[in-house]
């Protein structure tokens, strides 16, 4: 019997079902459970064989299709217990999502690629897995986790007897942009417990900063640095901002970029500096550097979607501080489309909230709502992690309401609103100074 | 203005107090940034005109009005020069009170902001009636009446017709 007489013999046995004949013939199990026999009644070893065959088909006859197949592949070669082509075809999956913004995917690839390491696997490559996963994860919006992450990374990573000096760098500043990162979105008592313990990031970043080599992640480092300085950072006890210092790094980043012609550097090098001359108050200088920033974005050699929506966002931001609204309501509806475009979850709810801001300023109230409703659509799809928390715009409807004399829906809004407030800040003796907006 | 929205606003300044309290407070290790003042302050002498509270005015209007100014910020210059008329409106200097709501109107009108422009008109509007301006004062709640209706304000509709109706204008 050939495998078309097969199939029709389990086809009329009822067990299998004809799927699809275009573009190609497909058959599905019947039930999940006469699959799962089907696997498990033959021997293991006869079974893994059939997993590398049918990997090794799908490779040689899709060559073109691999990134699309990766997941599949992924798993018939874990099945076939060949773990370093498993492990390469997670990572493809992973990049393949990644590139998609399908976040949740890549990191439970990322995930599966750091658990079929070998224990004896060289300590970079575990290193570099770890890496890649808490780059997902931080992606992903779960900060904590990224974090554990990247330690374990760098672990690896430092037990090497040499370890390259720029992987170490990399992964202190990694670490230190996921407690950046994580400022907004958890707790003040967990971020400062995971400052302290991260305190040698900081350290070694520092270090690095002084020393200052001519290499891009000197650059990174000390942008990361200036938003450190910034926003400021627990150490020993209190919360410390140091804006000269954060003026400084960006300066010397921008400096850096330059020289080294990095183009993406020195956009983020010019946002840190807009973040550090917001912090000083000199808003219209900021505008400057935004300006600048996106102009720098139509470089064609800077190719982060990242960096773009966040020159886009920069741009808005800064323009709508000075009560530029017209202008940076452009910018901002530029950004929602890009970012939805490539389904960045958080740069398109940034900017959405920045559009509310100003179409509340310009009393476009039904312009105004409309976003909201993108928030509030978009929060109801993604964790409280990725859209952050929505009570400012909810207070924001509220007010509109009111002006509308609209009685039955205003008193609702401000209840969710403080609602929320106090589930994060605690009752408002406790807010800090934004939380009481 | 109705008694619950008089509630609000002195909510919504006890909050913005307590924000200014904490930003003074820390102002000294720079843990907050002076970033966010002009929004504070602005808003701060937006509701104690709303309140038309003369101590809040003095205390809040000019750093409101010097710090819109640092960077051109219309919308917050409207405000202050507003929040001024009013000040001078409590203080009984009439003239000075309709120059600052004319200056303020002219910034709304500029950034096309239609709730302010409605609220600044029936500011000017009041004054206008009181001075015995009526003609004056109808220009002012028509303005008002028809920025209202666009937006769907009905509070400030009513107000405005009732002002209205006052002046047998309506």
């Amino acid at each position: 019997m050939n495998l078309q007489d097969h199939l029709i013999l389990l086809e009329t046995a009822g067990l299998v079902q004809l799927a699809s004949v275009s573009p190609e013939l497909a058959y599905l199990f019947r039930h999940i459970l006469i699959e799962q026999a089907a696997h498990q009644s033959l021997v293991k070893s006869d079974r893994q064989r059939l997993h590398a065959h049918v990997a090794a088909v799908l490779e040689a006859a899709y060559p073109d299709r691999r990134a699309e197949l990766a997941p599949v592949l992924a798993l018939h070669f874990a099945a076939a217990e060949d773990w370093p082509k498993a492990i390469v075809y997670h990572r493809l999956a992973a990049d393949h999502a990644q590139a998609r913004y399908a976040h949740p995917e890549a990191v439970q690839h990322r995930q599966a690629a750091v658990d079929l390491l070998p224990p004896a696997a060289p300590a970079a490559e575990r290193a570099a897995r770890l890496e890649e996963l808490g780059g997902a994860l931080a992606r992903l919006g779960d900060h904590l986790r990224a974090l554990d992450a990247y330690a374990a990374a760098l672990n690896a990573w430092t037990r090497q007897p040499q370890p390259e000096r720029w992987g170490t760098a990399r992964l202190h500043r990694e670490i230190l942009e996921t407690l950046l990162a994580m400022a907004s979105t958890v707790p003040v008592d967990e971020l400062y417990a995971a400052i302290d313990a991260h305190a040698g990031s900081l350290a070694a970043a520092q270090a690095l900063a002084a020393e200052a080599p001519p290499h891009a992640e000197t650059v990174w480092s000390l942008v990361t640095l200036s938003w450190i300085g910034s926003r400021g950072w627990w150490r020993e006890g209190g919360l410390v901002v140091d804006w000269d210092t954060a003026e400084r790094c960006a300066r010397q980043a921008l400096a850096l970029a330059e020289a080294l012609d990095l183009p993406d550097a020195r956009s983020a090098a010019l946002g840190a500096l807009g973040g550090v001359l917001y912090s000083r108050g000199q808003l219209r200088p900021r505008v400057e550097a935004a300006l600048q920033r996106l102009a720098l974005s139509r470089d064609a050699r800077l190719t982060d979607v990242r960096e773009r929506l966040n020159s886009l966002i920069h741009a808005g931001a800064a323009l709508a501080e000075v009560g530029d609204y017209t202008r940076a309501i452009n910018h901002l509806q530029t950004a929602e489309r890009e970012a939805a475009a490539v389904k960045a979850v958080m740069p398109q709810v940034y900017a959405l909230r920045l559009q509310v801001q100003c179409w509340f300023s310009l009393d476009r109230w039904d312009a105004m709502l409309g976003a909201v409703e993108q928030i509030r659509a978009l929060a109801r799809q993604h964790s409280q992690q990725v859209t952050g928390p929505i009570c400012f715009e909810l207070a924001l409807s509220a007010a509109v309401h009111r002006f509308r004399g609209r009685a039955d829906l205003a008193p609702a809004l401000l209840q969710e609103s403080y609602a929320i407030m106090e589930s994060i800040g605690g009752p408002p003796e406790t807010w800090v100074r934004q939380q009481h907006y | 203005l109705p008694l619950a929205a008089e509630g609000e606003f002195a909510l919504s300044r006890a909050h913005l107090e307590m924000a200014l309290d904490k930003t003074l407070m820390t102002r000294g290790d720079r843990i907050t940034t002076p970033a966010g003042d002009h929004d504070l302050y602005a808003w701060l002498a937006d509701f104690a005109a709303e309140q038309a509270d003369a101590d809040a005015l003095a205390r809040y209007v000019p750093p409101a009005a010097r710090l819109a100014a640092a960077i051109g910020h219309r919308l917050y210059a409207g405000m202050a020069h507003r929040a001024q008329g009013v000040a001078w409106r409590l203080a009984g200097r009439p003239g000075d009170a309709a120059a600052e709501f004319s200056h303020a109107l002219g910034l709304f009108a500029e950034i096309d902001a239609p709730w302010q422009v409605g609220r600044t008109c029936m500011l000017r509007g009041a004054l206008a009636e009181h001075q015995g301006d009526f003609a004056g004062a109808a220009r002012d709640y028509e303005r008002a009446l028809a920025a209202s209706a666009a937006l769907g304000a009905r509070p400030m509709a009513q107000r405005a017709r009732a002002g209205l109706a006052r002046l047998g204008a309506e």
